[in-house]
């Protein structure tokens, strides 16, 4: 000991600011080391992390009106951009499992219930993936491809397996043919209905 | 006495970065609105549906109205969807007539009832009839009993009483008596 006072370095050097966070590093942190006359050197191990970011530039929220339904074929398609700087999924969800008409007392030969098409399509970075379901099968779960709320952790939904930040080509779209005047049911006129719930979240 | 400096770290009120927590779930709507407007069809789209019978000769050995023209027309049948529940109906029927003056003891025209009887998916009304010897036509009504129903042959047209103004007129020759049922179904 030469009478020299070297003041440890403070627990204020728990504070730290840092520009960028970073990944964890698990090495072995190096034991403290001073060589006589030389500043006390430490080594004061951070971890951070990024969880996964995802959402939508901007949500995929719209709404179309197509008449005749029943002598009418149609379709509409709305395309958006995911914002997911990790792999994602996106999942639907049909509030009434087609187009729903009037209420009305069932009659054998008519219905108030137009079904359609639903197609989801997922373009990342350095992946895509595409399936199809029906608006019944998105109301009563049985379509599997991308039923359901997205959530983180869960696995509802259609997933990409790619990051995707302002990659253009996603899209929903909803589609059917004519329902027909001659077949053995007929749609009772009216006003028809559905709205769809489009959700992602990560899923790294 | 030699000091060191204590080694500074002047950010005394920055805070170490946490975690970034994930990003909640977004989402989007899209509303579908359709329609279907009310209206009445015939079988394969079709607005309207025709028949033609041919009587042929209409007169006996003794140039009055022979027997069996009901037989002859038989029954007409159609299937007519409607996408309303409260479809009305019209039915004219309208002699078979001929352009050449008849004078006393001789007739031109054969007057007729036509009937048209509506399956629905109710209790089926009665047959909804019109006798060509009233100018005006039955309706239009409300065919009642719900909806048509949605099946082949749901509409049935039969025709009945053929007559002459008299039993004993003898019909004037003429090759072209013409006679109409007419049928309208309407939505509402």
């Amino acid at each position: 000991m030469n009478g020299w006072k070297v003041k440890g370095l403070s627990a204020a050097l728990g504070l730290v600011a840092f520009a960028q966070p970073v990944l964890a590093d698990t090495s072995t942190l190096p034991a403290p080391t001073r060589t006589p006359g030389s500043p006390f050197i430490g080594t004061i191990l951070v971890t951070a992390s990024v969880g996964g970011a995802c959402g939508f530039v901007t949500a995929p929220s719209d709404s179309y009106t197509f008449n005749d339904i029943d002598t009418t074929a149609w379709e509409a398609t709305k395309p958006f951009q995911l914002d997911c700087n990790v792999a994602s999924r996106v999942a639907v969800v049909s509030s009434n499992g087609g187009l729903k008409g009037p209420t009305f007392t069932a009659t054998p030969g008519y219905t108030n219930l137009a079904p359609y098409t639903v197609d989801l399509n997922l373009v990342g970075s350095s992946a895509n993936i595409a399936a199809q379901c029906s608006a019944a099968a998105l109301k009563d779960g049985t379509c599997t491809a991308f039923y359901g709320t997205a959530a983180i952790g869960q696995t509802a939904g259609l997933r990409l397996a790619s990051p995707s930040v302002n990659v253009p080509g996603s899209f929903i779209k909803v589609s059917a043919p004519a329902f027909g005047l001659t077949g053995p049911t007929s749609l009772i006129d009216g006003t028809y209905n559905d709205t769809l719930v489009i959700s992602v979240a990560a899923a790294p | 006495m030699k000091k060191i400096a204590l080694l500074a770290l002047a950010a005394s009120t920055a805070a170490i970065a946490t975690p970034a927590s994930a990003q909640a779930v977004a989402s989007g709507t899209i509303t579908l609105t359709g329609s279907v407007a009310p209206k009445c069809t015939v079988t394969a789209g079709a607005s309207n549906f025709t028949s033609t019978v041919p009587f042929g000769e209409l007169a006996d050995a003794n140039g009055i109205l022979r027997t069996g023209l009901e037989t002859d027309f038989g029954t007409k049948s159609a299937k007519v969807v409607c996408t309303s529940g409260s479809p009305t109906i019209k039915v004219e029927a309208q002699p078979l007539a001929a352009t050449t003056t008849a004078p006393s003891g001789y007739a031109n025209r054969i007057d007729f009832t036509a009937a048209v009887a509506v399956t629905t998916t109710g209790t089926s009304p009665a047959p909804f009839t019109d006798s060509s010897t009233t100018v005006a036509a039955l309706g239009p009504v409300a065919i009642g009993g719900g909806m048509l129903a949605n099946t082949a042959n749901n509409i049935n047209i039969t025709t009945t009483g053929y007559a002459t103004p008299n039993v004993t007129d003898i019909l004037v020759a003429d090759n072209a008596y013409q006679g109409k049922v007419i049928v309208t179904i309407a939505p509402n």
